[in-house]
């Protein structure tokens, strides 16, 4: 491997993948189940996210460099290695098609709504195909380009609706929906920390294994951190029941801005941070789903089957998700189980025999 | 390769018409700035009130009215506005919405249903006001023509605006805050009332334009009280504004209270900022509101002698009787109505959230019978531009002449 990413690059990256996809929807899952205390919902993600990602980061720590897949082959031998690299591809496909048909969704729903859905995901697949075989080096240094605008654009959101908050929508703090609360961390960390499982596979193009490990840490904090804030503005400004119903609610707190009945109607700032921040995250998924096919299959360069899997996942995205109330059910459900699976209960095992075989390798 | 070169540039100038996707010319759609919602039977009635653009912005413009409306009748509300393409000639456009209006016969049956399509559409933004017709159908009230703002619809939204900033008994309220207080436990909801002085025919000609003083006019007053979704009456004026310090709405008024000598002296209130507190005391829930309020004095139309210290405290605690009067009024209006609009359930889920979860399912039956303490602290700051009173003078010279 000739590309390389330096310790910025990778915290960006870890920024984008956790916010992508997750920080339209967090606020009204949190708000469903925790009711006022949906912020707390997420300061106990947060705090669970720190410990997922300590638990990465020992396994880049053992991997010392080293490529991801090709180490699960030589720990688990050719077929287990094979069945384990197969799991984790089909968990980052079913991630890689489902984000792009939430972007896709999102755009005709709110943005372009004569367009057809297909049109959006299309052109969507393919400019995610054209980034990817530019490498990863061209995706890290894009997030890292974006970056800036998509944080201003967060901020200004922020700032702008905050004098509109009450903050007695969110009081009594933490005295009723206790358990609900606790329980809400399992669909947002699924959602969230969980996929950055994904990570681990670019972790050998990062030019400093100890950077990529910090990077990890304070990228992951920092987007716990902005959805902890965009929750909790949502909660003060839109109410509780507010941020419930709708189904995208940041974008409704974006369309409260209103400055001097002047400054009005720039909701799209809020589909900025999206379009930003999924983008960069489809080109990572998919970038390590290309890769984890190919190393599956021996072949020597990923761009070879680059065009026909951006194809599938765009068929994918079009046809695996019958309608939006499917989607909540999916993220709500059986999500959860497949992140746990891929994210939790995979990596475990790995630093498990990462440990065990410490002589071998 | 040539060819599929300048085939593939070709092709990809396709990219540049992506803007035109679904493209709707402003001369092929219709701006409704107003919406009006009334039951007609078992369906509802919508009407909507519609910019007519070479009348508000054209060269020259002749004496054709500057808005139309249009009504079509449809099981629910989305079919209605659909099938309002029957009479309009073009495609209504609801981005633009300022005002929705419901007639006072439908808001007491119920407005629960109609909620939903407004804030699920997508081409409605939520940013409008909501109002009652008092005594009145909501198409009747949209079809008036106002004099000053060419569109009815900006005339009834910045009335309500400014008269909430700057006399108070009114209450700007959004789609968010009515849906969070229509389906969440613990407060009810308000919406203001607009009505009608004047025959609804004339004001429908574009002659009631032309006078200075127009024959119909749309006022705005009152606030009306629901429970759950449905109106069940009104605060009048004197409620509503006791609702507006109570629920902490009250940016700028003005009060007055009685001299001895049968005069009144006003005051604009600048500030008051009002603390709302729940407690449970030996299982019994109560309130405590803390209302404080600072004002200038504004007007003295009686004989007072404003530089002794003792006069101002005089009519500062006149004033502090009078505001728990009116606050004090406003609440028992509302307990009358066993409508919490004040939030008082809210109140004391958020001080004990324990005894809320036990009483919330009888909230309806405590509250009408709910210990409220109000509480009322005025300080006056500044005399205007002149200290002591005229009329003070003026008493003394015609004393003197008799």
């Amino acid at each position: 491997m000739t590309e390389k990413l330096d310790g910025k690059q990778f915290t960006v990256l870890v920024i984008m993948n956790t916010l992508g996809a997750s920080i339209i929807f967090i606020p009204s899952i949190a708000t469903n189940y925790g009711k006022e205390n949906g912020w707390i919902t997420l300061i106990f993600s947060t705090i669970l996210g720190v410990f997922i990602i300590l638990l990465y980061n020992q396994i880049i720590k053992k991997l010392n460099g080293k490529e991801f897949f090709s180490t699960i082959d030589i720990l688990f031998g050719k077929w287990l290695g094979a069945i384990i690299i197969m799991l984790l591809t089909c968990y980052i496909f079913i991630n890689t098609f489902a984000n792009l048909w939430a972007i896709s969704d999102f755009i005709s729903l709110q943005i372009l709504m004569g367009t057809p859905f297909e049109v959006i995901s299309l052109i969507i697949a393919l400019t995610v195909l054209i980034a990817i075989r530019y490498g990863i080096e061209v995706i890290g240094r894009t997030a890292q380009l974006f970056f800036p605008f998509t944080m201003l654009c967060a901020l200004l959101l922020t700032l702008l609706v905050i004098k509109d908050a009450d903050f007695s929508n969110i009081t009594p703090i933490f005295q009723l929906n206790k358990s609900a609360t606790i329980v809400g961390t399992l669909p947002i960390v699924s959602v969230t920390f969980l996929e950055l499982v994904i990570l681990l596979a670019i972790t050998d193009n990062v030019n400093n294994i100890q950077s990529a490990r910090k990077g990890f840490l304070v990228g992951g904090f920092t987007s716990g951190l902005i959805l902890l804030v965009i929750t909790l503005a949502c909660i003060t400004v839109l109410g509780v029941q507010g941020t419930a119903n709708y189904a995208y609610p940041i974008y409704a707190l974006g369309q409260r801005i209103s400055i001097f009945d002047f400054v009005e109607r720039v909701e799209i700032i809020v589909a900025f941070i999206w379009f930003f921040t999924i983008f960069i995250k489809l080109c990572v998924s998919f970038y390590v789903f290309t890769n984890g096919i190919s190393h599956l299959l021996k072949l020597k360069n990923y761009k070879t089957l680059s065009v026909p899997l951006a194809l599938f996942i765009f068929l994918a995205s079009i046809l695996s998700v019958p309608n939006t109330f499917a989607s909540f059910a999916f993220i709500n459900g059986a999500y959860i189980v497949l992140s746990v699976t891929a994210g939790l209960i995979l990596p475990l095992i790995i630093l498990g025999v990462l440990l065990i075989k410490k002589r071998v390798f | 390769m040539k060819r599929f070169r300048v085939w593939l540039l070709c092709s990809s100038l396709c990219l540049l018409l992506t803007g035109c996707w679904s493209a709707q010319e402003l001369t092929d759609i219709t701006l409704a700035k107003a919406l009006a919602i009334d039951k007609d039977g078992e369906d509802y009635k919508v009407t909507i009130q519609v910019l007519n653009p070479g009348e508000i912005a054209g060269d020259q413009l002749s004496t054709r009215a500057t808005i139309s409306t249009y009504s079509a009748s449809g099981r629910s509300i989305f079919e209605a506005i659909r099938k309002l393409t029957k009479s309009s000639p073009r495609k209504v456009h609801l981005s633009h919405l300022q005002l929705v209006v419901y007639g006072e016969e439908t808001a007491k049956e119920g407005i629960g249903k109609t909620l939903d399509f407004l804030i699920r559409d997508h081409e409605v933004r939520t940013d409008f006001t909501i109002a009652i017709a008092k005594g009145l159908s909501g198409d009747a009230l949209i079809s008036i023509l106002t004099p000053l703002e060419k569109i009815p619809a900006d005339k009834v939204r910045s009335s309500v605006e400014s008269s909430e900033d700057f006399w108070a008994p009114t209450k700007e309220v959004k789609l968010d805050e009515l849906i969070e207080s229509i389906s969440s436990n613990g407060k009810e909801a308000i919406l203001t009332g607009v009505y009608l002085v004047g025959s609804p025919d004339e004001g429908t000609k574009m002659e009631n334009t032309e006078y200075s003083d127009s024959p119909a006019q749309i006022y705005l007053d009152d606030i009306g009280v629901f429970r759950g979704d449905k109106l069940q009456g009104w605060l009048n004026e004197k409620e509503s504004k006791g609702f507006n310090y109570i629920t902490d709405n009250v940016t700028n008024t003005i009060g007055w209270v009685d001299c001895n000598d049968g005069g009144t002296i006003s005051v604009e209130v600048f500030q008051s900022n009002t603390n709302m507190q729940g407690s449970v005391v030996n299982g019994e829930p109560s309130i405590k509101i803390d209302i404080k309020i600072k004002a200038n004095i504004g007007d003295v139309e009686c004989s007072l002698d404003l530089s002794k210290p003792k006069t101002i405290q005089d009519v500062q605690k006149k004033l502090e009787q009078k505001t728990i009067n009116i606050a004090e009024a406003s609440i028992s209006a509302a307990q009358e109505y066993r409508s919490d609009i004040f939030g008082f359930g809210n109140a004391i889920r958020r001080s004990n959230p324990k005894k809320w979860e036990q009483i919330k399912d009888n909230w309806n039956t405590i509250y009408p019978d709910l210990n409220v303490d109000v509480q009322a602290q005025v300080e006056i700051k500044k005399s205007g531009m002149i200290t002591q009173p005229i009329y003070e003078k003026i008493e003394r010279k015609t004393e003197k002449e008799e």
